[in-house]
C-alpha cells in the first residue's frame, strides 16, 4: 500500500460512517441526570449548588477559580452530589419543565475574557476534554498564525462533525471567525476528510452565505489518524512538529469543530455547554445514528433510544481503534463523549509472540519503534522505554491495526506512559522531601549550636568578669578612703 | 645492582604519585551512601527503625542492616538495592511494616488546639502552624510517614491515601 498522505505512516482505514441524516435525532428528556465535575484530564471543578436547591437549565452548578464551569442541563432539583471512585457527580432530578435561563445578546472578541470561557464551561471535544480556556491561554501567549478547525474525524463510525456541519454550518463558521479574531490568527481553515465531500458543501454555502474574510475551507487525504492534531498540523502546513512539540511551536491553534460550535452558542447568546452530539453505533446497535445528548445524561438512555437490548454485547466509549471498554451503561455523557459503541461479543483474539516484522514502525505516524517499546515494556524497564520515547507516543493504535502477531500495544503503551509519569512524580516528591530533609537536620545543627552558646553565657554569666571585680574593687577602695576621711574629720571636731 | 636501584628509585616514585593521588582526589564519604539514598523513597518515616532514609543509607553501605527494612519502598525497592549492592532478593520484613499505598495527613483543624508538637515531629516541615494557633499540612510537601500522628494529643490528624499523583 503506498502512503499518499503528507505525514509520515498512518493506516488507511475504511470510514464506515453513521450516515448523516437531517433533521438531528435528540434524546428524549431524561428523569435524572448525573453531571460529572471531572474531565477526562483530571481537571476538578468545585459544586456551587447545594442538595435540595432548584436549579435551572443552564445554571452554573460548579465551577471555581481558573476551573471549567459546569452548567445545569435542564430545571430540577439537585438529588445529590456524590463521590464514587474519585468521580465527583452533581445528580439532577428533572421537573420536566425544562426552563432554562434568559439568553443574553452577543459577545464582542475584543469584550471577551478567558475567564468567560472558562465559566461558559467549555472543553475539547474531540476526546482529550482539556479545558478550551487554557489551551487559548496559551494560544495568546504564543500568537498563532493559522487556526484549525479539526473536522477531521479520523476514526471509522463516528460521524459527530459531520451531523453538526451538516445541521449547524453557520454558527459553525461564526465561532470560527469569532475565535481566529479573539486569538488575532490571520487565517482559518475548517478541515475535513476528502471521503466526505457533503461537509465541504455544506460549508461552502454557509461560507458563500456569510462570506467571512481569512477563512477558506480544504480537505485532507483520508488516512487515520489524520486528525490528530500533530499530524493534522503537518499535513496542512507540509511542516512536521519535532518530537514532543505542540502545533503552538509552529504557530498554528487546532481546535475541535464541536467546541467551536459550543463557542460561538455561547457567544452569540450565552448558551452554556450543556449538550453535544454523540454518534452511538456498533454491530449490535438496530438504529445507528448522530444525536443530541444533554450532558450527564445516562449512557442507558442511549442504549434504550438506539434500540439496543443489553445482553451478550461489550460496550464501547470512542471509535473502533482508540475506544475504551466500559464495564456497563451505568456512566453518563460527559463533555469528552463523541461515540458510543455497542458491539457482539468477540472471541479474544489470539495473540501470539512478536516477531520483530517492523510493520509497526512503518505504521507509527510518530516515527517510533514499537517492537522496542515492546520489549523494554515486557521487561519492565521504563527508563528503557523512555529513551525509546515511549512519552511521545499518541495512542494513536495504529500498531495495533497492522500487528500480525494481535499484540494489544497500544494498551501497553498507555499504561506503561502511566507507571513512567507515576514513576517521575515520586522520583520529583522524593528529590523534594530529601532537600526539605537536609534543611531541616541543617537548620536543626544550627539550633542545637546557638543553644549551646546560649547556655554557656548563661553560665559564665553568674561568675564576675574582670572587669566587674576592677569595678567592685575600686568601690570598695572609694568606700574605705571615704570612711577613713569621714573618721579623720570626727577626730578633728 | 644498578637494575636493584632503578628499581627502587622506580618504586618510590611510584608510592609518591599513588600517595598524592590519595590525596588530591579524595572523595568525601561514601558515594555509595548517596547511591543507596538515590533508591530509598525519602519518605523519613523511620520504619526501617533508623532514624530516616540518609541513615538507613549508611546503615546499608556499612553492611548493618538488611534490604527489607523500608515498607514504602516495597519490592520494588528492595529489587533496585539488591541489584546495586549484589545481594539476594528477599520478602520484605513485616516487623518493619507493610508496603501501603501512598499516605497524606490531614489536621481536623476545628480540633487541633495548636500545640506545635507535630510540627516538631515533621521531617519534611510540612506542617505550618504557631503556638495556640490552628495547624495545617502542607499537601504537597507531606509524604505521609505517620510521625506526626503519636504526638498529637487531641488525635487530630488523619491518613488519607491518594491516588499515587497528589499535588
Amino acid at each position: 500500500m503506498k502512503n499518499t498522505s503528507v505525514f509520515h505512516g498512518g493506516v488507511k482505514l475504511q470510514p464506515q460512517k453513521v450516515p448523516v441524516s437531517l433533521p438531528t435525532a435528540r434524546l428524549a428528556e431524561q428523569p435524572r441526570y448525573d453531571v460529572p465535575l471531572t474531565t477526562r484530564g483530571g481537571h476538578y471543578s468545585e459544586p456551587h449548588t447545594e442538595v435540595g436547591a432548584y436549579v435551572l437549565g443552564g445554571q452554573l452548578i460548579a465551577g471555581g477559580r481558573s476551573k471549567v464551569g459546569v452548567h445545569a442541563p435542564t430545571s430540577g432539583t439537585v438529588e445529590s452530589i456524590h463521590t464514587d471512585e474519585g468521580d465527583t457527580r452533581i445528580v439532577i432530578r428533572a421537573d420536566g419543565l425544562q426552563q432554562h435561563i434568559a439568553k443574553r445578546s452577543a459577545i464582542a472578541c475584543e469584550e471577551a475574557t478567558l475567564d468567560m470561557l472558562r465559566e461558559a464551561g467549555l472543553t475539547g471535544m474531540g476526546g482529550a476534554g482539556f479545558p478550551t480556556a487554557d489551551k487559548l491561554q496559551a494560544a495568546l501567549n504564543g500568537a498563532p498564525k493559522l487556526l484549525i478547525v479539526n473536522a477531521v474525524e479520523c476514526e471509522p463510525m463516528i460521524s459527530c462533525d459531520a451531523q453538526l456541519i451538516a445541521e449547524d454550518a453557520k454558527t459553525l463558521l461564526y465561532g470560527a471567525d469569532w475565535l481566529r479574531r479573539f486569538v488575532g490568527a490571520e487565517l482559518c481553515k475548517i478541515v475535513v476528510e476528502d471521503h466526505n465531500p457533503a461537509s465541504v458543501e455544506y460549508l461552502k454555502a454557509a461560507q458563500h452565505e456569510m462570506t467571512y474574510s481569512g477563512l477558506s475551507i480544504s480537505s485532507v487525504p483520508t488516512r487515520y489518524p489524520a486528525g490528530s492534531e500533530r499530524q493534522l498540523v503537518h499535513a496542512i502546513t507540509g511542516k512536521e512538529l519535532v518530537a514532543g512539540a505542540r502545533p503552538l511551536d509552529n504557530g498554528v491553534l487546532v481546535q475541535n469543530t464541536a467546541t467551536v460550535h459550543a463557542l460561538a452558542r455561547w457567544v452569540q447568546d450565552g448558551t452554556p455547554l450543556t449538550e453535544r452530539l454523540v454518534t452511538v453505533t456498533g454491530d449490535a446497535c438496530s438504529q445507528p445514528q448522530t444525536l443530541w445528548c444533554p450532558i450527564g445524561a445516562p449512557l442507558s438512555a442511549l442504549l434504550e433510544h438506539t434500540g439496543v437490548s443489553v445482553g451478550t454485547t461489550e460496550l464501547f466509549q470512542g471509535g473502533p481503534v482508540m475506544g475504551i471498554a466500559l464495564k456497563d451503561s451505568s456512566g453518563a455523557v460527559a463533555k469528552h463523549t463523541q461515540c458510543l459503541r455497542i458491539e457482539h461479543q468477540s472471541a479474544p483474539l489470539n495473540t501470539l509472540a512478536c516477531i520483530r516484522c517492523g510493520l509497526c514502525s512503518d505504521a507509527c505516524p510518530e516515527h517510533l519503534l514499537p517492537q522496542q517499546l515492546h520489549w523494554q515494556l515486557l521487561g519492565d524497564n521504563l527508563p528503557g522505554a523512555q529513551a525509546e520515547r515511549l512519552p511521545h507516543c499518541i495512542l494513536c493504535g495504529c500498531c495495533d491495526l497492522v500487528c500480525p502477531s494481535n499484540i494489544p500495544l497500544s494498551q501497553q503503551f498507555a499504561e506503561g506512559k502511566a507507571a513512567l509519569r507515576l514513576r517521575q512524580h515520586t522520583e520529583q516528591r522524593a528529590a523534594k522531601a530529601k532537600r526539605r530533609v537536609d534543611a531541616r537536620n541543617v537548620r536543626m545543627e544550627i539550633l542545637a549550636k546557638e543553644k549551646q552558646e546560649r547556655l554557656a553565657k548563661r553560665k559564665a554569666g553568674t561568675k564576675k568578669t574582670d572587669k566587674q571585680k576592677a569595678v567592685a574593687e575600686a568601690m570598695a577602695r572609694s568606700r574605705a578612703k571615704k570612711e577613713a576621711s569621714d573618721k579623720a574629720n570626727k577626730e578633728n571636731d | 645492582m644498578i637494575a636493584v636501584i632503578i628499581f627502587a628509585v622506580l618504586c618510590a616514585l611510584a608510592g609518591l604519585l599513588l600517595w598524592a593521588s590519595s590525596r588530591w582526589f579524595a572523595v568525601e564519604g561514601n558515594p555509595l551512601v548517596d547511591e543507596i539514598d538515590a533508591i530509598l523513597p525519602q519518605t523519613q518515616c523511620a520504619q526501617c527503625s533508623y532514624p530516616g532514609c540518609r541513615p538507613y543509607a549508611e546503615a546499608l553501605a556499612n553492611g548493618e542492616a538488611e534490604i527489607n527494612q523500608c515498607p514504602p519502598g516495597g519490592e520494588s525497592g528492595v529489587r533496585a538495592l539488591a541489584e546495586l549492592l549484589g545481594r539476594e532478593v528477599i520478602p520484605l520484613n513485616v516487623e518493619h511494616g507493610e508496603s501501603k499505598a501512598p499516605q497524606l495527613a490531614v489536621i481536623d483543624e476545628a480540633v487541633c488546639i495548636g500545640c506545635t508538637k507535630c510540627i516538631q515531629a515533621c521531617p519534611v516541615d510540612a506542617i505550618l502552624g504557631a503556638a495556640k494557633q490552628m495547624h495545617t499540612v502542607i499537601a504537597s510537601e507531606c509524604t505521609g510517614c505517620e510521625l506526626c500522628i503519636p504526638p498529637c494529643p487531641v488525635d487530630c490528624i488523619d491518613l488519607i491515601t491518594t491516588k499515587g499523583i497528589q499535588p
